[in-house]
């Protein structure tokens, strides 16, 4: 019965129904969209290190971010293959250059080298060749997101990094940057050429560990043996990388300060409605007070009804957010919405239905049965 | 005052009330003093703030007193909580109000059902108790109507089923006619009176409405926050009411 009186008491007015679930739908598309780009951008900005082998990272001191590293001796390498419990040590070469595109004009991209045949970090969901080819000289792997962007469109095209002629061997799908310049895989060598560095020079090794070795311990001895250097748990590289995205760039802040806002907006909006269309039926419920209902089966009712109107408004919200989705999958800027995040918006609205209902009741229960009287 | 004859299960003595506070603040209820036994449909009558809706919101333990005391059905009413306050109107206490207060989304039917359902009967037996209720009042034939597709008079008669679906002892009625036309008014008074001769119900009306003298077994008249009068002799009201009961047929 509670359920019954909750459902009709909303659908009796089917246009104050409608606004109340388009309130909660909206507030939860914008919620969506800020929080989908937050971990859109999360995963952007950690993509390479997510999909890098390695146990541990050696790091020049105070490097911010995988994007643009300072440069190690490789010296250290052979330091760091010494040491025990380290089974493979591959240097990565990163750093901005310059691409020209074959048609005119340039743009910055970023290089990524590492050797093909370590697959220390080789580029992955590849649509055309594959990421052997790199092994070829001159070759380079590009993203098909940006294609316009770098003025290629299929495997051979040329361009030219640094007035270094690159052919374009390997093309992925879906490998984004989180700044405007895009990453260019290629072998660790071409790479070298391309960012015009020696041989004796990396920017980060990557460090395979024994399977029996104990990751802390090597980190330990690594740091204690090396000088100028960080050794990084893939977690630790990966927080500081997306820190300094995030927490210290202009970008990073403004997105997590509209992610709060909407959070924050979006929030006040579905309450605001929740408590607005509860609001609504406070004479009936006063009635229900005055015929001696307890204030546990009014509880019920209005809990009901938010619940009701959070599950209506996450529908309206989910048809919205696939859309919307869907739309910006093969975009620079994605909406990553896992299913952890979907429970979440919807824990979230549930939470929040709940909270403003039990405001609500608070005011409806506190409401004088008396005034239901004739005065 | 008692009545000779059955225990009274509506008892008030010396009942007096403040409302609002500082320069606002009213004395509402000046030691009002009453009793309403089983059986007996009493017409609580006055000008506006003369203290009737407040002396009926008391009674029907939605208000409390500032002084004096409250028997439900032999129970004080003084030291209860709200809750307490809540439970004893479930258990004893029907309302019906002026303005019918149906929930317009639910059915005849439905709305009679949340009297039950209130006080914690399960879906099954609240159908049919509802719909019991609702023949008793004549409406058998409009369960399945919304509010919104009631006249006033319908409207009323489900307020009065819901208010008597689980058979409570003591029914108290707020302006019950002041909505509904001479016919309406008059089956809803019928049906009021019918509730106490029948059923023995302790039915309190408040009303200003003269056409209701004519149902009632008792009427009290109240002025200023005071009982003024107190007409035990039904027949005699019958007599002096006479002309008011033909103006409703």
């Amino acid at each position: 019965m509670i359920g019954s009186i909750a459902l009709k008491n909303m659908l009796h007015e089917p246009a104050r129904f409608l606004v109340t679930v388009a309130g909660i739908g909206l507030s939860l598309v914008l919620l969506t969209i800020q929080l989908g780009l937050l971990s859109g951008f999360d995963r952007t900005i950690s993509a390479l290190l997510d999909h890098a082998k390695a146990d541990l990272w050696i790091v020049p001191t105070g490097t911010a971010a995988f994007d643009d590293p300072a440069l190690l001796a490789n010296s250290e390498r052979y330091t760091a293959l010494a040491t025990k419990g380290v089974e493979r040590v591959d240097p990565l070469i990163v750093g901005f250059a310059e691409w020209r595109r074959p048609r005119g004009g340039s743009t910055s991209v970023i290089v990524v080298g590492s050797d093909p045949r370590s697959a220390t970090l080789a580029p992955w969901d590849v649509v055309s060749g594959k990421a052997q080819d790199l092994m070829a000289p001159d070759s380079v792997a590009v993203d098909e997101t940006y294609a316009e962007q770098l003025g290629v469109a299929k495997t051979g095209d040329l361009a030219r990094i640094e007035g270094l002629l690159a052919r374009v061997s390997v093309i992925t799908k879906g490998i984004r940057s989180f700044t405007t310049s895009p990453y260019v895989f290629s072998s660790l060598s071409q790479a070298r050429a391309f960012l015009n560095t020696d041989s004796s020079r990396t920017s980060f090794l990557a460090v395979t560990l024994n399977p029996a070795a104990n990751a802390r311990i090597v980190q330990e001895k690594l740091q204690s043996k090396l000088q100028n250097v960080e050794v990084l748990t893939p977690a630790e590289f990966r927080r500081r990388n997306v820190e300094h995205w995030l927490l210290h760039t202009g970008a990073g802040i403004a997105l997590l300060g509209g992610a709060a806002l909407a959070a924050l907006v979006g929030s006040v909006i579905m309450t605001q409605t929740l408590y607005a269309s509860i609001n609504d039926h406070r004479r009936e419920f006063a009635t229900l007070r005055a015929m001696g209902c307890s204030k546990g089966f009014l509880r019920g009712v209005v809990l009901c009804q938010a619940a009701i109107a959070a599950v209506a408004g996450c529908v309206l919200a989910a048809v919205i957010n696939a859309a919307v989705i869907s739309a910006t999958a093969d975009s620079s800027m994605p909406l990553n919405v896992s299913f952890a995040l979907a429970v979440v918006l919807l824990v979230l609205a549930l939470v929040m239905s709940a909270i403003s209902a039990l405001v609500a009741t608070s005011k409806i229960a506190s409401v004088d049965p008396a005034s239901v009287f004739a005065q | 005052m008692m009545l000779a004859g059955p225990e009274p299960v509506l008892e008030a003595h010396g009942v007096e009330m403040f409302l609002g506070e500082g320069a606002a603040r009213v004395h509402a209820l000046k030691g009002v003093s009453l009793s309403v036994a089983p059986g007996e449909l009493t017409l609580l009558m006055g000008p506006s703030g003369s203290g009737k809706s407040t002396l009926l919101s008391i009674l029907g333990c939605i208000l409390k007193q500032s002084k004096g005391t409250v028997r439900i059905a032999g129970c004080a009413t003084t030291t209860l909580n709200t809750e307490q306050l809540a439970a004893l109107r479930r258990e004893h206490i029907g309302f019906v109000f002026q303005s019918y207060n149906l929930f317009p989304g639910l059915t005849a039917l439905e709305n009679v059902r949340t009297g039950l359902a209130i006080r914690g009967r399960s879906a099954q037996n609240t159908v049919e108790a509802a719909a019991r209720a609702l023949e008793a009042v004549g409406l058998s034939h409009r369960m399945k109507s919304l509010p919104g597709q009631l006249s006033g008079g319908e409207q009323q008669r489900v307020a009065m089923a819901r208010a008597i679906v689980a058979s409570p002892g003591i029914i108290l009625a707020d302006e019950p006619t002041a909505a509904l036309d001479s016919e309406a008014g008059r089956n809803v008074m019928q049906q009021l009176q019918r509730l106490s001769r029948e059923q023995g119900c302790a039915v309190l009306v408040v009303s200003h409405d003269n056409r209701v003298l004519a149902f009632a077994d008792r009427v009290v008249g109240m002025q200023d926050g005071r009982i003024l009068s107190d007409n035990l002799g039904a027949h005699s009201v019958r007599v002096s009411a006479g002309p008011m009961e033909a103006r409703l047929s």
